[in-house]
Formats: C-alpha cells, sequence, structure tokens
C-alpha cells in the first residue's frame, strides 16, 4: 500500500504492478465507503473501480491524466486516488461529509491542488474534455497520453460522436477512451434504450482503434492499454457488471441507484473476503 | 469587428500555445489568421458543444484558447458546456461570438445575441464584454492574452467612426461626450446610432454620453464619477441591444438599489422588446421597433432629429 499522504493532493502518485489482492483490497474499500456514506452508484463504481485503479497505478504520472466522464463513479475514482497514494485516509473518510472536497462527482474547484482533471457529473462532456487536453499534449510534444472513461449509455450523447470524429481526424493517438459496457443505464438496459443503433459499427465508422476486453480482467486490460505508436485514437471497451463482486446487485438496475442495506453488506463481506 | 479582432490576434499568432478553433464559420475574416497559425488553426466543424469541451481541456494544459462562432450557436447551443467546463471548472477560453445584438437582421432570431448576458453573467468565473469600438478590441486580446480567465466576447458591427482617442478604460463606462442636459449610457457599439447626431447639437441641449463594455456585477465596476452625474442629472436614460431580463440596466439598477443613497436615482432603461423575435426584418427596422432608433433616443431628451 502506498504511504499516506498529509495534504491532500500534495502527494506523488506511486505507480506499482496492481495485484489480485490490491485490486480486491480496492473494492472492499469502495464498498465500506458507500455502506458508511449510505449512498448509490455503487453498482456503476464496482463495474469501473477495476480498470480506473490500473489506470492510476501503472499508466499515469499524473491523475491528471485521467478523465472521468462518467463522473457518478467519483467514489471509484476518490478510492484509487486513495490507493496511489495520492489523497490521504482522512481525505477518503471525508468523501460526501459536509464542507468536503470530495463529493458525489469530481469537483470543479481547487482542480489544481486535488490533481483531478475536471469537474464533471453531466454525461457526454469529459469525452470532449480529454481530447482537449491530448490535442495539446500533441501540440507540445508531450507523450503522456490521455485517458477517459465513459459509460456506455452515455454515449447516447451526441456530443461523444462529434468527439470521436474531431479526434480521428486530428490523429490524436495519445487519447485512450475506456468505454464501461456495463450494458445497464438509468432507466432500462443499454439493448433496450438502443434498439435499432449499432454502436459497434457506428464507432468502427470512424478513423479509431477498437478493443473489446474484460473490465474485471487485469492481464487483459494491461496488454490491451500496453502503449505503442499510432495516430489512432484508442477505444478500450470493457464488458462489465455493474455490481461485480455483490451478488446481491450484480447486474441490477437498482444497483444504480440504492445504497446497500446492512444485509446486503453483511452478506457481501462475508462472500468477497 | 471581425477584421479588427483578426488584426488583433494575428499579433499573437505566433504563440505556440495559442489555439483557435472556429465552428465552421468566419469566411472572408478568419482566412489571414489561419494562414498565420497553421495547425493551431482549427475548423472544429459544426459541433459547436464538443469545441467548447476541447478548447477547456486545451485550456487546462495551459493553452491560450479562442473559439469562434455566430453568438446563440455557442452561448446557447454549448450552454451546459460553457457553464460546466469553462466557468465551474475556470479555463481560460475566450468565445467570440459574432453578431452582438440583432446585428443578424432579417436572418432571423436564432441568429440573434439579445439573451446572451443574461445567461452568461450567471456563469461563475466567466467576464462578458461588449466592445464598443474597434480599439477595444486589441485591448482585450491583449487582456485575454494576459491570462484573465473565461471570458466572452460579443462582436457587433464595426462604427463607422472610432469617436474616442483614449478607450485604455475600456472595462469601465466611459463618457465619450459631454453635454449638460441628462446622460445617455449605452452598451457596446450601439452608442454610435447617437453619437453622431449628439456631436452636433449645442453642448447645453444635448446629453453627456457614456459607453460600457460589461454589465456591471459589483457597483466599484461603475465609477464614481458615472455615479455622480447619474445622481445630479435630470434624465438618465440607459440603452442597450438585449432583453431587458438579465441585461445592463437591470443590472445597474440591481446595483444602485443596494445603496440607500443611490436608491432615489432614477433610469429610464431602454432594451429590446420581445416582438423582436417575431418580426422580421433589418437591425435599424428591429432596433426603432423597440424604441432604439435615433429619433426615439433623442425625444427622450427633448431633441428633435
Amino acid at each position: 500500500m502506498s504511504q499516506e499522504q498529509e495534504e491532500f493532493g500534495e502527494g506523488v502518485l506511486n505507480r506499482s504492478r496492481l495485484s489480485e489482492y490490491q485490486i480486491q483490497v480496492v473494492r472492499d474499500r469502495l464498498i465500506q465507503l458507500h455502506f458508511d456514506k449510505h449512498v448509490g452508484h455503487l453498482g456503476g463504481n464496482l463495474s469501473s473501480i477495476d480498470v480506473i485503479s490500473l489506470l492510476l497505478s501503472e499508466f499515469c504520472d499524473h491523475p491528471r491524466q485521467l478523465v472521468l466522464s462518467k463522473g457518478h463513479s467519483a467514489l471509484a475514482l476518490y478510492v484509487a486516488l486513495w490507493f496511489t497514494g495520492w489523497i490521504s485516509e482522512s481525505d477518503l473518510d471525508s468523501a460526501l461529509n459536509d464542507g468536503t472536497r470530495l463529493p458525489g462527482h469530481p469537483p470543479f474547484n481547487d482542480l489544481d491542488n486535488s490533481g483531478i482533471a475536471f469537474g464533471t457529473g453531466s454525461l457526454g462532456h469529459g469525452l470532449s474534455l480529454a481530447t482537449g487536453m491530448a490535442l495539446a499534449r500533441k501540440l507540445t510534444g508531450d507523450s503522456r497520453r490521455t485517458f477517459c472513461i465513459v459509460s456506455d449509455g452515455e454515449l447516447q450523447e451526441g456530443q461523444t460522436l462529434e468527439a470521436f470524429a474531431f479526434a480521428a481526424r486530428l490523429g490524436l493517438g495519445g487519447l485512450v477512451v475506456v468505454v464501461d459496457g456495463n450494458g445497464l443505464q438509468g432507466f432500462g438496459t443499454t439493448d433496450e434504450v438502443e434498439r435499432g443503433r449499432d454502436i459497434e459499427r457506428l464507432l468502427k465508422t470512424f478513423d479509431i482503434e477498437l478493443k473489446r476486453e474484460n473490465g474485471h480482467d487485469l492481464e487483459s486490460m494491461r496488454a490491451a492499454l500496453f502503449p505503442h505508436a499510432s495516430e489512432r485514437p484508442l477505444i478500450l471497451w470493457l464488458n462489465t457488471v455493474k455490481g461485480n463482486g455483490i451478488a446481491d446487485i450484480e447486474g441490477k438496475l437498482s444497483s444504480h441507484y440504492l445504497p446497500l442495506t446492512p444485509e446486503q453488506f453483511n452478506r457481501t463481506f462475508g462472500r468477497v473476503r | 469587428m471581425r477584421k479588427s479582432l483578426v488584426n488583433a490576434l494575428i499579433e499573437k499568432a505566433n504563440d505556440p500555445n495559442f489555439v483557435f478553433i472556429t465552428g465552421d464559420l468566419g469566411f472572408d475574416a478568419l482566412e489571414p489568421l489561419a494562414q498565420k497559425m497553421g495547425s493551431r488553426f482549427i475548423n472544429g466543424g459544426v459541433a459547436e458543444q464538443n469545441i467548447v469541451s476541447v478548447a477547456a481541456g486545451l485550456a487546462r494544459e495551459g493553452m491560450t484558447v479562442w473559439v469562434y462562432s455566430i453568438g446563440p450557436f455557442l452561448f446557447s447551443r454549448a450552454a451546459e458546456q460553457i457553464r460546466n467546463d469553462i466557468g465551474l471548472n475556470n479555463t481560460s477560453v475566450c468565445l467570440v461570438a459574432n453578431g452582438a445584438g440583432l446585428m443578424y437582421g432579417v436572418q432571423g432570431p436564432s441568429h440573434f445575441s439579445i439573451d446572451d448576458l443574461g445567461f452568461l453573467n450567471l456563469v461563475p468565473n466567466l467576464e462578458t464584454l461588449t466592445p464598443a469600438f474597434d480599439s477595444d478590441i486589441g485591448l482585450i486580446v491583449d487582456r485575454v492574452f494576459s491570462g484573465s480567465g473565461p471570458t466572452y466576447v460579443r462582436l457587433g458591427r464595426s462604427p463607422e467612426q472610432e469617436w474616442v482617442d483614449d478607450t485604455s478604460d475600456y472595462l469601465h463606462p466611459r463618457k465619450v461626450l459631454s453635454g449638460e442636459s441628462g446622460l445617455l449610457l449605452c452598451l457596446g457599439t450601439t452608442v454610435s446610432d447617437y453619437l453622431g447626431a449628439l456631436r452636433e447639437k449645442p453642448v447645453e441641449c444635448r446629453p453627456s454620453v457614456w459607453v460600457a463594455t460589461r454589465v456591471p456585477k459589483v457597483l466599484s465596476e461603475i465609477t464614481w464619477e458615472l455615479i455622480e452625474q447619474l445622481s445630479t442629472s435630470t434624465r438618465n436614460v440607459v440603452v442597450e441591444e438585449h432583453l431587458s431580463p438579465g441585461g445592463f440596466g437591470m443590472n445597474l439598477v440591481h446595483l444602485l438599489n443596494q445603496d440607500e443613497k443611490l436608491r432615489k436615482v432614477k433610469i429610464d432603461c431602454v432594451a429590446l422588446d420581445p416582438s423582436v423575435l417575431s418580426n422580421y426584418g433589418s437591425q435599424n427596422y428591429l432596433k426603432a421597433s423597440s424604441g432604439l432608433g435615433l429619433r426615439s433616443i433623442l425625444e427622450k431628451f427633448g431633441i428633435r432629429e
């Protein structure tokens, strides 16, 4: 475990190879945090925590390289930042409290100190924001990549298609778009809501590289994210499970909204460990 | 005013951190800038939401970013992107909205910027500027490049004459014509509609004329000289090419009302009538229909055209 930092956002991002044991520690901390705070959005946090932790542990030099467009997974971001030593245990504990610097969606203020790339919360913006950052890095010769995590339902926002077209046209090979493909959105399954649209076929119309991997398999994600010289942005579509690791809520729409009950929490920690 | 803007930006074109994005507009105006800037001049296509957020991303990495389009295609189409990605995230993007007020005339209300200030002055950290003269443009460009923060520039039609010699204090209301019979205060280029005629009148018969470039958010953004004149003048008229709610006049009256001593100041606010949204015609025709025509304004001071 990384050494905790005394001051919020004044740490360094401790990079290390993420082990299966460590990712379980991170998941457990996320579940505990959600339970303690009695908040929802746990399903989408559990479907994305693995890749967020992997990116911050192994692929980013600074948290600002990662734009969390699906801002409702903020707690997963905070836990991963805690795990990598960027924020302290006490800061993490303060999340969602009155006066906190870590609200339910990534904060807008104090960005330079928090290290968080952007405040988000309304879907569809983050991909364009990350595209702008990737363009800036290309123009200034900064070889670091820019990662953006979007949800599969979020791709219904027209702005994301505008951003894909823009990034492809400008040859932003340093842009990596990770899709949390858990198949469930706010009020139904993505298949139901998108009936009549073949998103994969649509994405392939852009000059972009598209890969599909298991979003809960560190090794396959690691291989897919291995950098290689390209002028084509990468879409890494992850097949994930909403509520991953908690049998009571896995693959259920309610996991988008409802906090864990004490019974669910107790059953979970009986099994997860 | 586009050509003045382009000339001023060309002076900055060699700055490696300067990026200009247009939403597929700027024919017969932006070409010299595009030629100077090379790959840092980007036509982002007809995708305003994306280019506004892309600009925020660029700015977060330290770039000085300008985004250009027709007013409502920015402030209305990309309203949430401006609010969240530029305002709340406080990214140093300069939005350039061509067509202040009714400039697009008979093209219709889809192209009007007559409700922009009402929304944008609520966006945190964003400063809105309505230049009055071409000479204001270079100063605004310098201000943005010095890191002034999120900015919205509302470009109107260039006045036929510059009217003023010194524009250095363009951020505060400026007196551009002396007069002894009342006070006329205008926002942006609208002032030029009246200056020519008023200069021909004797000083004792005409109002003093003032011009502002930004909607005041606090009393200190209004000079004490202006406040003193508003307090002593027999007749105060404020004119703006914007709907009344959220506009210059309403904000000014609200600020004066906050001060017990200034509550007695009477101001006649002349703003656009909502009927301009359903009444088609030229800019001058529509302004006259709202009482912004030269004759209507002169009559308020008892002057015949």
